[in-house]
């Protein structure tokens, strides 16, 4: 029979005691850094929005007093942000194919330290949906001197080298979305405030320059994007990394430094990517996996030769440079390569810089120049199951996790610890649900 | 009062809004507790715990693919936190659980004790349900979102709790009074 008295209710309540009282503020005191991490995502750059948008409005109005029917039609006619975005996030799921180009500007600083230029690459690019890439590598003086084709869904890459023939296959994680080269903007484009900066001039007509600013959480920085759309088609017609409020190669102090030989950091100062075609043309051969007649082919094994343990190593080592504790993150990166760099060239490294070095030349090669770090994540573990929490752990604490992984070829999480050692682990076990 | 529902004021938390996270600590404080408390049976020590949870939640909200299964996510956090602090407490040291009566002294239990006891040897879902209506408060639709279930699912849990509890301790008073 059921013991359903209100006294048993009675009991219960005082059994268990009072109930727990929330306390935010002081919560908050003892978790600053998460608070901090939470709160640095975009709430500055938006105050600044607000206010540069409610500045562009004021002097559309006023300039519309004083004969500047220019601006103040130029944004009327624009007729707003979100039917621009919304044609551009139309014609981008739309698109059979696009063709672009981008060109990287890398800031350059001199084997002394003193001097400093731009480097301009460019690179020509195609899709073809669902998945493929072309890409059209050139050296300075224009002529092609590598042309890569990726099947982004299923991971394969044909490579090839005009010159002297060679066809390179590979089995490999691709670096390139399968759902599109710019899947990522219309996220951008919604998750951001947009101000419209301008209407410019290009090659094709005019275009409203659109900028998203915020705060980049990963890499501690401010950062934007610049989206062109063109006025009449509504179409993307450039994008620049990062906006031109932080990167504009016409105005940049370093654009026309002359470049020298010898050099000692190489920084990427931004990325443009212009003269963006929907529906482009092609020939159905120029996105084919199947080398050229003629051409000698290779296969290069796609997977990197890292290993668990030699992931469980870099750890190791990152933690004894960072003070015997595990760095507080290893995304985007555990070290940059300009860190590297820096390395490299000191003259008195540690035993544990030394040992970095050597563990990255080690599997440089396999590793295809990526991290050990990242080229395991990419090669042996389901995607997006490596979690990383070894902030604040301490070198040897074995009872503290510092990431965990689903291995592909087994289906089972493994889990790395404080003292490095290595364990199956069952994912009701882990701090975060697998999936939620 | 903040009238937003969980989803919005997780939105809002991603976007970095503060507030809106400390709005959800109010909110679901209770029910982290609750879950930490159910699995530990120390009441300090689950604090702890529901702290713990919620600054993991504050780092890893943005992966939150549900906004609205925020309660859920919380409570499913907190356990596995419990669980990881529960097994190196173990390892470390043998902590008597404050649910456990010996033999010895059964017969100076009192109705309190008697209660703690066999809310102890309660399966965890139940006592889990038991902890968050009882202890927390939390009304059978809130106790069903923080676990996932339905409403009826929780009248059933604490049903049979209730009824486990009357049993239990009936047999312990038999027990103390040798009947």
């Amino acid at each position: 029979m059921e013991h359903q008295s209100p006294d048993l209710d009675a009991l219960l309540k005082k059994v268990l005691g009072p109930p727990p009282q929330p306390d935010f503020a002081a919560w908050r005191e003892q978790n600053l850094d998460a608070v901090v991490e939470l709160q640095q995502s975009q709430q500055q750059p938006r105050k600044t929005l607000v206010t540069r948008r409610r500045w562009l409005i004021k002097t559309a109005s006023v300039a519309v007093g004083i004969g500047g029917v220019a601006v103040a039609v130029s944004l009327a006619n624009y007729g707003g942000d979100r039917r621009a975005v919304a044609a551009v996030i139309e014609t981008l799921k739309r698109a059979e194919t696009i063709a672009w180009t981008t060109t990287f500007h890398h800031r350059v600083t001199s084997r002394d330290g003193k001097r400093r230029w731009i480097e301009r690459e460019s690179r020509e690019s195609a899709y073809r949906w669902p998945g493929l890439y072309r890409e059209v590598f050139r050296s300075a003086s224009g002529e092609i001197l590598q042309i890569r084709i990726t099947d982004a869904l299923r991971s394969k890459t044909t490579t090839l080298f005009p010159a002297t023939k060679e066809a390179v296959v590979a089995s490999t994680s691709s670096p390139h979305n399968p759902n599109g080269p710019f899947a990522w903007v219309p996220t951008a484009m919604v998750q951001h405030d947009l101000e419209l900066v301008e209407t410019v001039r290009t090659p094709r007509g005019e275009a409203s320059l659109l900028r998203a600013a915020f705060y980049d959480r990963a890499n501690q920085e401010e950062w934007s994007y610049d989206f062109l759309i063109a006025k009449d088609s509504k179409r993307l017609v450039e994008i620049n990394l990062p906006g031109k409020d932080i990167y504009d190669p016409e105005t940049d102090p370093d654009r026309d430094a002359a470049a020298e030989a010898a050099w000692s950091t190489l920084t990427s100062a931004g990325t443009l990517i212009h003269d963006i075609v929907f529906d482009a043309e092609f020939d159905a051969s120029a996105f084919s996996l199947q080398s050229p007649a003629g051409y000698t082919v290779r296969s290069e094994a796609g997977p990197s030769n890292v290993q668990e343990e030699d992931v469980a190593e870099f750890l190791r080592v990152l933690a004894e440079i960072n003070g015997q504790v595990f760095p507080d993150r290893v995304t985007p990166t555990a070290i940059s390569s300009a860190q590297l760099r820096e390395l490299e060239l000191k003259a008195d490294r540690s035993p544990a810089e030394n040992r970095l070095l050597d563990i990255m030349a080690r599997v440089k090669q396999g590793a295809g120049n990526r991290l050990p770090l990242a080229a395991f994540v990419q090669s042996a573990t389901t995607p997006d199951t490596f979690r990383y929490i070894g902030k604040g752990v301490e070198l040897g604490d074995a009872s503290r996790l510092v990431c965990w992984y689903m291995l592909e070829r087994t289906g089972r999480y493994r889990a790395i610890y404080g003292d490095l050692s290595i364990r199956d682990v069952a994912s009701d076990d882990l701090p975060l649900p697998a999936k939620f | 009062m903040d009238n937003r529902t969980d989803a919005e004021l997780v939105r809002a938390a991603v976007d970095g809004d503060v507030e809106s996270f400390g709005e959800l600590f109010r909110r679901h404080y209770g029910t982290a507790v609750a879950i930490a408390f159910a699995r530990l049976g120390d009441r300090h020590l689950a604090e702890d715990v529901a702290q713990e949870a919620f600054a993991i939640a504050c780092r890893e909200i943005s992966r939150l693919e549900k906004p609205a299964r925020f309660s859920e996510w919380i409570g499913t956090i907190t356990r596995r936190t419990a669980s990881q602090i529960a097994k190196r407490r173990k390892t470390a040291v043998e902590i008597p659980s404050d649910y456990a009566p010996t033999e010895d002294n059964a017969s100076l239990e009192t109705e309190i004790d008697l209660i703690r006891a066999a809310v102890g040897d309660l399966p965890e879902s139940w006592r889990e349900a038991v902890f968050l209506h009882y202890f927390s408060g939390l009304s059978y639709e809130a106790v069903a979102l923080s676990l996932g279930i339905t409403v009826q699912a929780v009248h059933g849990r604490l049903s049979r709790a209730r009824r486990a509890l009357g049993e239990q301790i009936s047999r312990r008073i038999g027990t103390q009074t040798g009947n």
